[in-house]
């Protein structure tokens, strides 16, 4: 019993890390894919 | 004792003579300069200015190895902007670029004046001092010998150094290691096992990965549903904190949900998408001109405002109309237009300090598939994929990626909505004033630009725009033999390029091009047959975009200085004149097409 309770806690903190790596991971898309050069408006 | 005196004495030596070597080298920057005025200034071309190197100054000397030092040019004592290798910046950016080439001294003032006629000292600054290369290498090889000798007691002294540090090192790096990083022990025996190294081994591999596509897939899906809101709906346009500038690319599906959402299809849109001008640059939110245009227009238009800071027409505007045209059989485009311009397609230039910050879009649009057929657009995006020059080339790319990253992921679509909605998260150490780091943008007000006209500053910088509007609106003209001014074959050529642009001509019948003038002011310092040309540019200008079938007509060129805010924007003043005048072309636009009596509230 007290192994079941385990293991399911354990799967459950798996899920959570694992779903904070993909967000983590949907953030890193985003912000890699931004220019590294800011735009500075110069006008002409 | 002694010892320890005799190594500061050998230290302090080494110490003086890399001093004695650096003056030698670098004069100035220990003091010995030495200054002289520069003499018969002469103009050149533009805001450039030559003048012959100072007789009583010496040339500082040719070095192959070593750096060479720089003279510097000063205006009345304060070392002028930039040394440039380029002659075109000094003669068309100016203020303060300066260069040095063969005997002459070739520079423009910090403010766009005439150094003939401003009164101000221009000096060239340079190290008192010339020693020759050789001798410049022998002092340093010195000073390094001086330093090596110093090597061995430094090294007796690291080492008693060492004793005293090392076991507290090897304590620190211990704890680290225990806590940190320690591979997985197999010995039973061991009791012990760092906080890192038990979570991990808590983990469960297949719930872990799971929870990791779990975790992509709410990402996409929230990506999917935000690129369906409407994130800056309460907005009226995309201003500075919400702009690239503020460090926020809004993708494709943000600007088509802003359109959408503002404009139901019932109504007859008005999409003003162009560049500064148009995303009313000088105006306040509350006398931005295109409310004033929905006021004039009434509820049977919608007026959106989709434009970006130097945005040209075919990254945003254009793809935006072929997208929407699709959805809104009664759509009007209005943009900016100036005599003899054509923009291209996509605006790389390694050679421009300039960063032009909206090819992704134009990529995001092409990628959607959505775009009409435009055979020379799509030849000009796979030849910059391809491009022979490395830096198109990569960028190219990186803005394709980008685009097929978007578009598989809705990445920028979430964290947009996140960033505005809830908080931030890019810091740009170039934002001025700084914005507030974790602030969510919908906290922050559209305050950022000027909203006063700075006459001042316009009569100061007035060279630089005289440069400009000469340029860029006299020289798009040429006059006849029988006094009449007609396109210049440079602006036939960019023409050509507009209307290959639009190569579906219903698209043409609903494109309101708004051929921008400069600041009254400047035009008044033209003399009588410039002021012609320049007027004469507009005028042809509109009527050759109006014979290809476009819509189109000179705005402000009757307006008064205090309507624009500085040479080209127009101000709080300005804004209700342009709304009305563009009101009454989109009127009959509309009217044109047979569209007033079809549409309902």
């Amino acid at each position: 019993m007290k192994q079941n309770i385990q293991m399911t806690l354990r799967s459950a903190l798996s899920v959570f890390a694992g779903l904070f790596v993909g967000i983590l991971f949907s953030y890193l898309v985003y912000r890699l894919s931004l220019p590294v050069k800011p735009f500075v408006y110069v006008a002409f | 004792m002694r010892g320890i005196s005799h190594v500061w004495l050998r230290f302090a030596f080494a110490l003086l003579l890399t001093l004695v070597a650096t003056a030698l080298i670098f004069p100035r920057s220990v003091g010995l300069t030495r200054t002289a005025s520069l003499e018969t200034i002469s103009p050149g071309q533009g805001l450039l200015y030559e003048a012959p190197w100072p007789r009583s100054l010496r040339r500082p000397s040719q070095r192959t190895i070593l750096p060479e030092e720089k003279p510097s040019l000063t205006e009345n004592g304060q070392a002028l902007g930039f040394w440039v290798s380029k002659r075109s910046a000094i003669e068309q950016v100016g203020a303060g670029r300066f260069r040095f080439t063969g005997n002459k001294v070739q520079f423009s003032s910090s403010d766009g004046t005439s150094p003939l006629n401003n009164g101000r000292i221009y000096a060239v600054s340079t190290g008192s001092l010339r020693v020759r290369e050789p001798l410049l290498l022998l002092s340093w090889a010195i000073t390094l010998c001086a330093w090596l000798s110093l090597l061995p007691p430094l090294g007796r002294t690291i080492a008693r150094a060492t004793v005293w540090f090392l076991p507290l090192l090897r304590r620190v790096f211990n704890r680290l290691r225990r806590e940190l990083y320690v591979p997985v022990p197999r010995d039973p025996t061991v009791v012990s096992t760092p906080l890192l190294e038990r979570f991990s081994r808590l983990l469960l591999p297949m719930p872990f990965f799971s929870g990791v596509v779990l975790g992509l897939l709410l990402c996409i899906v929230g990506g999917h549903l935000a690129a369906r809101s409407n994130i800056y709906g309460d907005r009226s346009r995309f201003f500075f904190q919400i702009s690239p500038e503020g460090y926020v690319y809004p993708t494709l599906e943000n600007l088509l949900q802003f359109v959408r959402q503002k404009a139901p299809p019932k109504k007859i849109l008005v999409l003003a998408a162009g560049s500064s001008i148009s995303l009313g640059v000088g105006q306040q939110d509350n006398h931005l001109w295109t409310d004033l245009l929905q006021r004039e227009l009434g509820d049977v238009f919608a007026v959106v405002n989709g434009s970006f800071r130097s945005a040209k027409f075919t990254s945003i505007g254009l793809p935006l109309l072929e997208i929407l045209t699709q959805e809104y059989p009664r759509l009007l485009f209005v943009t900016e237009s100036r005599p003899g311009y054509a923009p291209e397609w996509m605006q790389y230039d390694s050679r421009s300090p300039f960063f032009y910050p909206y090819n992704y879009l134009l990529f995001q649009a092409w990628l959607s598939g959505k775009l009409l057929p435009n055979p020379e657009r799509d030849q000009e995006l796979w030849g910059a994929l391809s491009s022979s020059d490395e830096y198109i080339r990569l960028h190219a790319r990186e803005d394709l990626i980008r685009a097929v990253l978007e578009r598989a992921t809705h990445s920028s679509d979430l964290w947009n909505v996140l960033s505005y909605r809830f908080f931030f998260t890019l810091f740009s150490p170039v934002q001025s004033p700084a914005l507030p780091f974790w602030a969510p943008r919908k906290q922050l007000a559209d305050d950022a630009w000027a909203f006063t006209f700075d006459r001042e500053q316009l009569i100061r910088d007035q060279m630089h725009q005289l440069f400009i509007l000469k340029d860029a609106y006299v020289d798009k003209v040429e006059s006849s033999e029988n006094g009449e001014f007609k396109l210049s074959a440079a602006a036939w050529e960019n023409f050509a390029a507009i209307e290959r642009a639009f190569p579906d001509r219903t698209l043409r019948a609903r494109t309101l091009f708004l051929v921008t003038p400069r600041n009254p002011q400047l035009a008044q310092e033209l003399d009588p047959t410039e002021k012609q040309s320049y007027e004469a540019s507009l005028r042809s200008w509109s009527e050759t975009l109006k014979n290809a079938g476009f819509q189109a007509f000179p705005l402000g060129i009757d307006y008064e200085s205090e309507d624009f805010i500085d040479a080209h924007h127009f101000s709080n003043r300005g804004a209700p004149k342009m709304a009305a005048d563009v009101a009454a072309r989109v009127r009959r636009m509309a009217e044109k097409n047979g569209w007033t009596n079809q549409a309902v509230q």
